[in-house]
């Protein structure tokens, strides 16, 4: 019962927050210098029968309220409206570009997970030259821009070694992952190190509790000790900061396919900024907005159930 | 309302010379070596005009890509550019951009998280939901849409990362406020009768002041990422001007033609300043739980 109204009272703030952001993406319309439908057009000459589209699909001669919630149920039904440079249905043209950059998300966000608390771990482990090398490389790390990772491994694995291709996304699977090895990496380096820089201090602290040295007191081996005492316990601050860099990946993927010329949602939005395409704009930073939300809550819930001790009230941070 | 002028208590004589030993115990020689490369570089910053050896935009198609030389100690970039004046200038919008950034969310977000701890209640439940829901949007996406709407550069970027990192200032620093308010001098002060508005500015604001500038100082680094992010996408600082997000990009196309010089002095810039923002704030934010070691 406790956990089904801590798990309502979450979604219930998802549902607010997307509402929100909703009406943010959708109002910045009427904030722009120019009617709004100057803003969707990009100020582009249309014909009269394109615009008297435009404007029945808006809706502009009805009432604010009721033309925002008309685009609202429209781009919850998977109606995100028209392009004006493809004029194609965005939602079609957002499709095909998705899988791309979840892809590559989703790559980025095991790369931060498998060697984020591995290097934090080894660093704990370690004390020393170890300690101490780990530690220099992930102050470096978490303060270098994914674009300026991605240069420095361009210039490295592209023009040095001919070991990865510098642009696209490749095809097929096997071709994708070839592609992607270094924008991943690019967009997971940050995050990788701040992962590891958590993982050390957790399970630094976890080191120095009494239940591990009375485990390493009853003759429990080692390898036992660090993944039952330490890594249990501190997989808790882990799997809360790692979600949340793992969701912070949804925005900086936007940077990384511009850097790898990678055909993904995030290079999309750039270019329909550039060309004024307005109602894509709209939709990927509502899809994006969405996507890191919806991740967001469910490291909040994955926190509360995997933590007994966390207050179930439903009571927000 | 304006503010009594309060006794003037007695104020231990601090001199400057016992602070600076005091700051190098707490900082570290890492803290000290940050604060110094951020001095070094706001004075490359100011006087960029006087130290820039050429003007950073006069071409010289003639000698593209050069190597260093006396002349360009750093070479030039693909249309004869010398690359030192052009890190040099670059360095002004690179650091004026985040400062103005972190100032405008400063002087959002103290106010606004001083008032909330203050007054509790409702106007606290009010401002820590609109907080809540500031925290969903991320800076990036949202200057991207401010762009989209009024147009590439600077002030759009500015005004919606400043809005987007508000909230990290206004959550620290009510977090702080809450602690302040319970002291015993503040109920001293009330019961002497000082106004709210006296106690905050004369006492909860000075003692807020260390922890404020150690979260603006990592702030500092974090906006810096985003606005370089900002101007490589083509988005804030216009080329030809010179700005290290630019030239990160503009030297990109010139990588695999062997040339990556531009794109990694820059990128390399970057990154020390933002390391150097985020070491001394950290230091300043916690000195005793930063690592001993360097």
């Amino acid at each position: 019962m406790r956990i089904a109204t801590f798990i309502a009272g979450r979604l219930a703030g998802l549902a607010a927050t997307l509402l929100v952001a909703s009406f943010v993406v959708y109002g910045a319309l009427y904030l722009a210098p120019g009617s709004p439908v100057a803003v969707i057009t990009g100020g582009r000459a249309l014909p009269a029968r394109t615009l008297a589209a435009i404007n029945a699909e808006y809706g502009f001669d009805r009432p604010f309220a009721v033309r925002y919630f008309q685009w609202l149920g429209n781009f919850l039904h998977g109606n995100f409206g028209q392009s004006i440079v493809f004029r194609q249905n965005v939602s079609t043209l957002v499709a095909a570009r998705a899988g791309t950059t979840a892809f590559l998300v989703a790559y980025a966000a095991l790369l931060i997970i498998l060697l984020g608390v591995l290097l934090g771990l080894v660093s704990a482990l370690r004390q020393g030259r170890t300690d101490t090398t780990i530690l220099g490389i992930t102050t470096v790390g978490i303060a270098t821009p994914s674009f300026v990772a991605a240069i420095v491994m361009i210039s490295i694995f592209t023009l040095g070694l001919h070991w990865f291709p510098a642009i696209g996304a490749g095809t097929g699977f096997t071709d994708r992952l070839w592609h992607l090895t270094m924008p991943a990496a690019a967009l997971a380096l940050a995050g990788t190190a701040y992962v590891a820089r958590l993982t050390r201090s957790a399970a630094n602290e976890e080191l120095a509790r009494e239940h591990v040295d009375t485990a390493r007191g009853r003759g429990i081996p080692e390898p036992l000790v660090i993944r039952r005492h330490v890594l249990r316990n501190a997989m808790i601050p882990i799997t809360t900061v790692g979600g949340l860099t793992v969701a912070s990946l949804i925005a900086g993927s936007v940077v990384v396919e511009n850097a790898f010329a990678i055909n993904g949602l995030g290079s999309y939005l750039i270019s329909s900024v550039e060309q004024k395409d307005f109602p894509v704009v709209q939709a990927i930073s509502l899809l994006l907005v969405t996507a890191f939300v919806v991740v967001n809550t469910v490291v909040d819930l994955l926190y509360g159930l995997i933590d007994p001790r966390v207050s179930m009230t439903g009571a927000s941070r | 309302m304006t503010i009594p002028a309060l006794a003037t208590a007695q104020r231990p004589l601090v001199t400057l010379r016992r602070i600076g030993a005091a700051r190098t115990r707490r900082l570290g020689v890492l803290g000290v070596a940050s604060a110094s490369l951020i001095v070094a570089l706001a004075l490359v910053a100011v006087l960029a005009p006087f130290i820039a050896p050429h003007d950073p935009n006069a071409l010289d198609l003639l000698h593209p890509f050069a190597g260093p030389s006396p002349q360009h100690l750093l070479g030039t970039d693909d249309t004869g550019r010398d690359l030192l004046s052009r890190l040099i200038v670059g360095s002004r919008t690179s650091l004026l951009g985040p400062l103005l950034v972190v100032a405008l969310a400063v002087a959002l977000g103290v106010p606004l998280a001083i008032a909330s701890a203050w007054r509790r209640g409702p106007v606290d439940a009010v401002l820590s939901r609109v907080l809540d829901l500031l925290f969903a949007f991320p800076g990036v996406l949202l200057a991207i849409l401010a762009i989209a709407l009024f147009g590439a550069g600077l002030p759009a970027a500015i005004i919606a990362l400043a809005i987007a990192h508000m909230p990290y200032i206004a959550r620290v620093t009510r977090a702080a406020a809450i602690r302040e308010r319970e002291l015993t001098y503040v109920e001293s002060l009330q019961v002497h009768g000082f106004s709210g508005l006296a106690i905050c500015f004369r006492h909860l604001l000075p003692n807020l002041g260390p922890l404020i500038i150690a979260q603006a100082t990592v702030s500092f680094g974090y906006v810096m990422v985003d606005l370089a992010a900002l101007s490589f996408l083509g988005l804030g600082v216009q080329p030809p001007s010179a700005d290290w997000g630019v030239m990160v990009a503009s030297g990109e196309p010139s990588i695999l033609e062997g040339h990556p010089q531009q794109s990694l002095y820059a990128g390399i810039l970057i990154v020390a300043a933002v390391c150097a923002f985020t070491i001394l704030g950290e230091r300043l934010a916690d000195p005793a739980r930063a690592p001993s070691r360097g």
